[in-house]
């Protein structure tokens, strides 16, 4: 039953989750273990999760913090078999940069950021009000309104020295 | 590029997302099912450790037996060595049959509910015999830090303070072994997969 209602939610969300391993792993295996550990995360934290927050608010946050915090202490991970790129795949961002030029200028942008700032602008991008980042990140909201503006002008000055790059 | 451009960029994103096929459930399951063969992964790389470890204690205490560096006189004397030197091989005994033990389970071909449950009481049966060891040796080793004592040379106050700070030694080490081994969270790791059994009869009601 437990199983029944967690798996509905993450198809139901299954884009958070996409979204957090895109900006955070690496290549497509890197994405997969991640994947894998966000929802191991999520299951582990499912049956204490009281609908105080917001489903979303709620993935975001766990997601995220093992992006952040977990994933990369790749020495303190346990050993484990990463699900196999045939059984599952991660829709890229960027995939098709032909097609989609905006799409992966985007994703070059991001990666510049640092990890904190990848977490915030995907969720400014996600229009999630202050209130809401601050609850996910865990910072004030003075704070997170500071953060955005700073990253707002970071990205801007990397799209232009892209742009200018590509000329 | 603006910024707005790069929403727009951003919510055609989404909406590809949100056209993809739904996850299927049994990938998920097997997710969950990763997380046993994590720990399992986790417990055999320890054990492997240990093993190492307690045999070298093993040879360094044969030589301390052999070459008799603290000048025994008394073979009463050498019980504690004797003890600890004796526990140390049961010790690297117990954890190479229990690894060996670990080995035997295979999560990939066996029901992984069977395996488990084999998995458990391994751990539980050999976890009471390592614990038993781990005593004895602490207890050897604390008297092994009063049989080394020469109180004729130093002193009985000098003798007394070497004997307490050696003590002190001790347990600092062993709680520090335990603490890097993760020893002393052993019962939490039985637990963890006594859920996750549930959590798989859970998956698998049948």
């Amino acid at each position: 039953m437990m199983e029944h209602v967690f798996v509905e939610m993450i198809n139901r969300h299954r884009g958070i989750i996409y979204k957090v391993c895109n900006l955070y792993g690496l290549d497509q295996e890197d994405k997969n273990d991640l994947f894998q550990e966000v929802v191991l995360q999520l299951w582990k934290a499912f049956p204490s999760f009281r609908q105080e927050s917001k489903q979303s608010t709620w993935m975001y946050r766990i997601a995220l913090n093992t992006a952040i915090t977990n994933f990369r202490k790749a020495s303190r991970r346990p050993e484990s078999r990463g699900i196999s790129t045939d059984e599952f795949h991660i829709p890229d961002l960027g995939a098709y940069p032909e097609e989609d030029e905006q799409m992966s200028l985007l994703k070059r942008a991001i990666n510049c950021l640092t990890e904190i700032e990848k977490a915030i602008i995907l969720l400014y991008l996600e229009d999630k009000t202050y209130d809401e980042i601050s609850e996910i990140i865990g910072i004030s909201k003075s704070n997170a309104g500071v953060r955005i503006t700073r990253i707002k002008i970071k990205l801007e000055k990397i799209i232009k020295s892209d742009r200018y790059e590509l000329r | 590029m603006n910024l707005d451009e790069l929403k727009t960029a951003w919510r055609e994103y989404d909406s590809r997302l949100a056209a993809t096929e739904e996850i299927n459930q049994k990938v998920i399951a097997s997710m969950i099912r990763e997380r046993s063969v994590s720990r399992i992964a986790r417990i055999r790389k320890r054990y492997t450790g240990m093993i190492c470890l307690f045999s070298f204690y093993t040879v360094f205490l044969g030589f301390c037996f052999f070459g008799n560096p603290f000048d025994f006189a008394f073979a009463a004397q050498y019980l504690p060595l004797a003890a600890l030197m004796l526990s140390c091989i049961v010790m690297a005994f117990f954890l190479l049959r229990a690894r060996i033990a670990l080995n035997e389970v295979s999560l990939d071909k066996q029901n992984l509910n069977e395996a488990l449950v084999q998995i458990i009481s391994v751990y539980v049966k050999y976890g009471k015999f390592l614990k038993y060891t781990v005593m004895v040796m602490f207890f050897s080793s604390i008297l092994l830090s009063f049989s080394i004592a020469k109180i004729p040379e130093y002193g009985t106050w000098i003798t007394v303070f070497s004997a307490l700070l050696f003590c002190a030694v001790i347990v600092f080490s062993f709680y520090y072994a335990g603490k890097k081994t993760d020893w002393l969270n052993s019962g939490k790791e039985t637990e963890g997969f006594r859920a996750d059994l549930e959590e798989l009869k859970d998956l698998n009601p049948q």
